[in-house]
């Protein structure tokens, strides 16, 4: 987190960004860059909209009538928003992680090799080093190199989240999007996912949800702080926590709101 | 890297586009059916409606006649059988989920109630035959009405005893916390909790018997005369039908398809009131 | 939480703890006894089935399973070619209506757009509630001259010049036959099987679906990859519900078999008979004991095949539930 040699590319771009759940009004006027190899949190109360804004990166709403975006998201410089975007491709190159852990019913083998053999033709020998690529890189290898044949659910909450984890970047996405991802587990848990988080940054873009602050402070560089679909104050996350700008964000980050 | 690997995409678009058609086809293809089915039944079944219908007796090939006789045979013994079916089922279904949920006795009957509700409904005839209709030595509208019977107190026990589940244990409590006996906390608590719940899947259970034929085979057989005495043979809609809907004559098979369009129109209304009558499905 | 019953009564006099000691008591016998009688009823069936078939039982002992001559004039009974014909229409049904079922359940859970999914679920379900003798009548009156004049022709002419599967569509076209009562049977069973296949795939978790469209998945393989594997117990569950509506069904296919006891070939085209369609047809007009109780025992067999269907989809019902409990 301290290393900022990093140099500031911007890799997803909101701008005049709006939301709407049929004609709710969810998200408004959005504008946010977010760092590529950085690690990004969306903190905020309950219905600040900061799920809302993680599922449109990977469009996910488009699976449900009745929610629609409006205004610009690019990715890679690429209109993220356009009628003709290859969802498929899109949510290869950007992955998500939920709230709670979702083995698909297959054994540990097959959860992590499914999403890569949607888009990849390999060789037993390369999908056999993908998901010990996969499972190394969500440190979760060591837990179950004997046992690959056994089913997903057989793991514990943690590890199954591990696992999801390893799922999302065996193919290889450039964005990793993290939905409240340690929401159903034990603190114990939580501390290997967070440390999880912090060796994967710079590999890839991490966006974080969290309700947890702390959480925020821990892995994040950059926080962006969401109140009522509004995004009412981005910066680093250090200045968040320690001179916020707008008295609202003070407020909720010193507990005295939220 | 992208053009590496295009033709897998294209692939699985096709895969998908393939199979999205594959989908609606056989979704056109369920209501091709349906559609074909109610059509014909309406049609043909219309044009066979007229107050002679109610009024007349079946009549022999090439004369004319309705299904009076018939209409009256199935409304006495579909009303009879929920009668009769409907406290049995009811009661043993509150055995089943406030006094035996665990058990061997419990579970014996629950299996056997989960036998008999699946049990081929001409198999319900020929039990009624061989322990009814022998011991009496004739068929008769009372062996009809106990066939008919031992189809609904299935339904009912199941729905009861899964609606009085869905109970919350809450309420239970909050009963005998008041110091309501058992049975005052089963029968004005949680029964007219789930009252909603039971008269769906009773009404569901009428209209299944309503269309049932194979039972009455057996037991009622039919009776081309006027007759509500149970000790005799009587007439019902479905027997009448595949008697009618058999037989090479053109005026029978008129009136069998006007005894469809009636049975349809019973059938789709008591469902659709089941269906309005507590939101979810039950069965 | 069950502590209750034992604290409450001292607030209460005795006589008052007594009566509704009693009432309880007489509520809970009531009850079990109406369920008693539930389940004596339900054994009757069993014995009595057994009792009636004993004659043709003891007279032609295991041999009627395989004895395909049917002849009531000769007082001569096995139960080959009703079971061939219960066995072969019910396979006919489920070909069909398995793979149509499943392309209407993806339908209505994964395709069809908001407005459409709640009235075309409440149509299929609809066409489970009508009463199989309209699928009867409708099948003899309606289709079977269409089928015999427009498709059984075609079927013969495209299928029927392969070779092997070819015989199976090679006599003459007459319209009524196993394949026309396997046809009526699939429509029939649809329904049931699609809407069961519905609720179960309504119950996959959507985040578990939204995890595989996360992955780049196509609507395809969401439901092939991830929600037919979830669901594939109570999926198989559905099927076995709807091969057990197709076994027993008696009226639907009593009009449509041709009611023919004797094994003329393998062309689905032939008439033959299911064990239904020959208690309908015979029973009322068997006049030796023999008969009757040859027919008895058909019912018996009948009743056994369902049965241990009915028990293969339990087991697998349960084995569903005992998941479902550990996937939270």
């Amino acid at each position: 987190m301290q290393t900022q040699q990093l140099t500031l590319t911007p890799q997803i771009r909101f701008q005049d960004f709006n939301f709407y759940y049929g004609a709710f009004h969810a998200l408004k006027n959005i504008q946010l860059d977010i760092y590529q190899g950085l690690v990004t949190a969306f903190i905020g109360p309950s219905g600040c909209g900061k799920s809302t804004l993680l599922r449109t990166i990977n469009r996910m709403y488009s699976l449900y009538p009745g929610q629609r975006a409006e205004g610009h998201l690019f990715i890679d410089d690429e209109d993220a928003l356009a009628s003709d975007v290859d969802l498929n491709d899109l949510r290869k190159r950007v992955g998500m992680v939920f709230q709670k852990p979702t083995p698909f019913p297959m054994s540990i083998y097959d959860n992590i090799a499914y999403g890569v053999r949607l888009h990849e033709r390999l060789s037993r020998g390369e999908m056999d080093a993908r998901v010990e690529w996969a499972l190394k890189k969500a440190a979760l290898w060591d837990e179950v190199k004997g046992k690959l044949k056994q089913e997903g659910t057989s793991l514990s909450g943690g590890q199954q989240q591990r696992l999801c984890i390893a799922r999302g970047i065996a193919v290889r996405p450039r964005v990793l999007l993290l939905d409240e991802p340690t929401s159903a587990l034990d603190p114990i848990s939580t501390l290997r996912i967070e440390e999880l988080i912090s060796e994967l940054r710079g590999e890839f873009t991490i966006v974080i949800v969290t309700h947890n602050m702390q959480q925020a402070a821990r892995v994040s560089d950059y926080t962006a702080y969401m109140y009522l679909g509004e995004l009412v104050e981005y910066n680093k996350t250090d200045t968040i926590f320690v001179k916020p700008a707008r008295k609202e964000t003070e407020d909720y980050i010193t507990g005295r709101f939220g | 890297m992208k053009s590496r690997f295009s033709w897998l995409a294209w692939r699985r678009r096709m895969v998908n586009y393939t199979t999205t058609a594959l989908s609606l086809l056989a979704m056109a293809f369920g209501l091709f059916w349906l559609l074909w089915i109610l059509w014909t039944t309406l049609s043909l079944g219309v044009s066979g409606l007229s107050l002679g219908l109610f009024t007349q007796m079946t009549p022999p090939p090439g004369t004319e006649g309705g299904l009076a006789n018939a209409i009256v045979g199935s409304l006495l013994m579909v009303g009879l059988a929920t009668l009769i079916g409907t406290p049995i089922g009811i009661f043993s279904g509150i055995y089943l989920a406030e006094f035996a949920q665990h058990g061997w006795l419990g579970e014996v009957i629950r299996f056997m109630n989960d036998v008999l509700l699946s049990a081929p409904s001409i198999i319900i005839g020929l039990f009624v035959y061989t322990v009814y209709v022998t011991y009496r030595g004739h068929f008769s509208g009372a062996a009809g009405v106990f066939a008919l019977a031992l189809i609904v107190i299935p339904v009912v026990v199941r729905t009861t005893e899964n609606m009085l589940r869905l109970v919350p244990s809450s309420l239970r409590e909050a009963a005998f916390a008041l110091g309501a006996p058992r049975w005052h906390m089963i029968l004005y608590v949680t029964l007219r909790a789930s009252l909603a719940g039971v008269m769906t899947g009773l009404l569901l259970a009428v209209a299944r018997i309503a269309g049932e034929t194979a039972p009455l085979l057996f037991t009622a057989l039919s009776n081309l005369h006027w007759s509500t005495n149970l000790d005799q043979p009587m007439a019902s809609l479905p027997t009448v039908i595949f008697k009618f809907a058999m037989a090479p004559f053109d005026d029978w098979n008129r009136l069998a398809w006007a005894g469809v369009f009636l049975i349809v129109i019973a059938v789709l209304a008591l469902n659709i009131a089941a269906r309005t009558f507590f939101g979810r499905k039950t069965v | 939480m069950s502590s209750n019953s034992s604290s409450l009564p001292s607030e209460q006099s005795t006589r008052a703890r007594r009566r509704s000691t009693w009432s309880d008591v007489l509520f809970h016998r009531m009850t079990q006894g109406f369920a008693l009688l539930t389940l004596l009823l339900l054994s009757g069936i069993i014995i009595s089935l057994l009792w009636g078939a004993l004659p043709a039982i003891k007279h032609f002992g295991l041999s009627f399973l395989w004895q395909a001559e049917w002849n009531p004039p000769m007082n001569r009974f096995g139960a080959l070619i009703p079971v061939y014909g219960t066995l072969v229409t019910s396979a006919v049904a489920l070909i069909i209506a398995v793979p149509v079922s499943f392309g209407i359940a993806f339908f209505l859970t994964e395709l069809a757009p908001g407005w459409l999914r709640k009235p075309l679920g409440i149509a299929v379900e609809l066409l489970a509630g009508i009463p199989s003798i309209v699928y009867g009548m409708w099948g003899l009156l309606v289709f079977v001259p269409i089928f015999a004049k427009y498709i059984q022709p075609w079927l013969s002419q495209t299928i029927g010049k392969v070779p092997v599967i070819g015989e199976l569509f090679s006599e003459p076209p007459i319209g009524v036959g196993i394949l026309s009562a396997g046809i009526v049977l699939a429509i029939m069973i649809i329904p049931f099987i699609a809407s069961v296949m519905r609720d179960v795939f309504e119950i996959t978790p959507a985040i578990l679906k939204e995890s595989s469209y996360a992955l780049g998945s196509t609507r395809w393989e969401v439901i092939w990859n991830v929600v037919l594997p979830y669901t594939r117990v109570g999926v198989v569950g559905g099927i076995m519900l709807g091969l057990g509506r197709a076994l027993g069904e008696t009226m639907a296919v009593t009009f449509l078999i041709g009611n023919i006891n004797s094994f003329q070939g393998f062309s689905l085209f032939l008439p033959g008979n299911s064990i239904a369609s020959a208690l309908a047809n015979e029973f009322t007009e068997a006049l030796d004991e023999i008969h009757t109780s040859a027919l008895i025992e058909l019912g018996l067999i009948l009743f056994l095949i369902t049965f241990i269907v009915l028990s293969l989809s339990k087991l697998l019902l349960l084995r569903l539930a005992k998941s479902g409990g550990t996937q939270t």
